[in-house]
């Protein structure tokens, strides 16, 4: 007999509900006060174990950090108030002097009301060669709704043919729920799809989410057809569930397709993650709008995990779906479906 | 808390709808999710489950050039405005 999670049975497109064989409820929700933190509540990782038939990357790197030209690795150590000081405030007062007048009042204003999901310099940096990997295994989304509207996002491949995103780009609640089809481009690099493009209507995701609307279950996965076996070809991530103790502070890599920026370009960023819930984190990775569903993620040893689906911009931190165990036993069922 | 909601639709200077234009939230006074719409041939967008207070939402055309609009969202009700390209 198997007992589901709490919120976490799983739901695909056509309706279907099936259990997944797991804990009891009352364990899914990981009590970081009184877990003593570190290794105790670690599910484990699983490798990134295929860079695909395009091969490994041929770059080094060092540290936490992917190596990307032109990134100041110092501002890893920046605090958001410290980032927010830094950027000079025309830019916030641009958009704020006709509608309030003042513009003392306007920055009052802002600094009281509105918090950005561009924080301190804009310091995200273009990746243009995505034939590399991991940037390869990131996909463009373009998300037609139930009710026919448009939306952008991201994902990335985890399997031959699984690609995991956002629960909110998959299951768009208020457009008519599952999304009537996506198109994943991986690697794409403005008008250019090196490796075209697939589309599914096979879709992923948990009740937590689709039918409660709860942000600590945002994360889904689109299953892509036979015929595209990308993971097969480009490799994909390894992903890993960690404690609180080892989160905290970890220096994240986050790359996506953000609708501020030139049409399908894919940009990277990285920072420490500052805050860490039962479900969530948060951190001063800069985001945008077609960002949903970024691989957040520790690069250990020469190794891609995710440890987070980035989901939210926020006025306490841009936020992920961390990747705790019903999340990881998730993603290893649906990559076990898109496997073949 | 009771959220609320942000719509519009993005028009041309000559009042006529712009379609392909990505629309997203820019900066919110809560937390909002990180997909952007791309109008259709109406220019509409819409954005719910909202936090209320203050939003910033920018909406930018294939050449590059955005726009921005605030939306006041209160619990329970749309914010309703459109956003006018230069």
């Amino acid at each position: 007999m198997s007992t589901a999670y709490a919120d976490e049975e799983v739901e695909v497109m056509n309706g279907q509900l099936y259990e997944v064989e797991t804990e009891e409820a009352g364990e899914d929700d990981l009590d970081v006060a009184s877990d003593g933190g570190g290794a105790a509540d670690e599910t484990g990782e699983i490798d990134a174990s295929s860079f695909g038939v395009e091969g490994a990357p041929a770059e080094e790197t060092y540290g936490g950090l992917e190596a990307v030209a032109g990134f100041d690795e110092t501002i890893l150590e920046a605090t958001r108030e410290g980032l927010a000081l830094i950027r000079g405030e025309e830019r916030l007062l641009d958009a704020w002097y006709a509608d309030l007048g003042d513009p003392a009042v306007g920055l009052l204003a802002l600094r009281e009301n509105i918090a950005e999901v561009v924080i301190g310099t804009d310091d995200r940096i273009r990746i243009n060669n995505t034939t590399a990997y991991p940037w390869r295994t990131i996909c463009s989304l373009r998300i037609t709704a139930a009710d026919g509207s448009a939306w952008i996002g991201t994902g990335w491949l985890v399997g031959h043919r699984t690609v995991v995103t956002a629960g909110h780009c998959v299951y768009i609640h208020g457009r008519g729920g599952w999304a009537r089809e996506i198109e994943v481009i991986p690697g794409r690099n403005g008008s250019t799809r090196p490796h075209g493009s697939c589309k599914s209507s096979s879709l992923r995701s948990v009740t937590g989410w689709t039918k409660d609307k709860k942000r600590s279950h945002d994360y889904g996965a689109i299953i892509l057809p036979q015929s595209c076996k990308y993971g097969q070809q480009l490799g994909y991530f390894g992903y890993a569930s960690y404690g609180a103790a080892t989160l905290n502070n970890m220096t994240v890599n986050l790359s996506g397709y953000p609708g501020d920026k030139p049409s399908g370009t894919q940009w990277w960023h990285a920072r420490k993650i500052d805050a860490v819930g039962s479900r969530s984190f948060s951190y001063n990775i800069d985001t945008a709008g077609g960002q949903s569903g970024s691989p957040v993620w520790r690069l250990k040893d020469g190794k891609r995990y995710a440890v987070g689906i980035h989901t939210n911009g926020s006025s306490s931190g841009n936020s992920a779906t961390r990747i705790v165990k019903p999340v990881f036993d998730n993603i290893k069922k649906w990559k076990a479906q898109g496997q073949s | 808390m009771q959220q609320g909601a942000i719509r519009g639709r993005v028009l041309r200077r000559d009042g006529s709808p712009a379609a392909d234009v990505v629309v997203m939230i820019r900066e919110g006074a809560g937390p909002f999710p990180d997909i952007a719409a791309v109008t259709g041939d109406d220019g509409a967008f819409g954005f719910a489950d909202l936090a209320p207070g203050a939003y910033l939402v920018l909406a930018r055309l294939e050449t590059g050039e955005t726009a921005t609009a605030r939306f006041d969202v209160l619990p329970d009700a749309i914010s309703d405005q459109n956003i006018s390209l230069p």
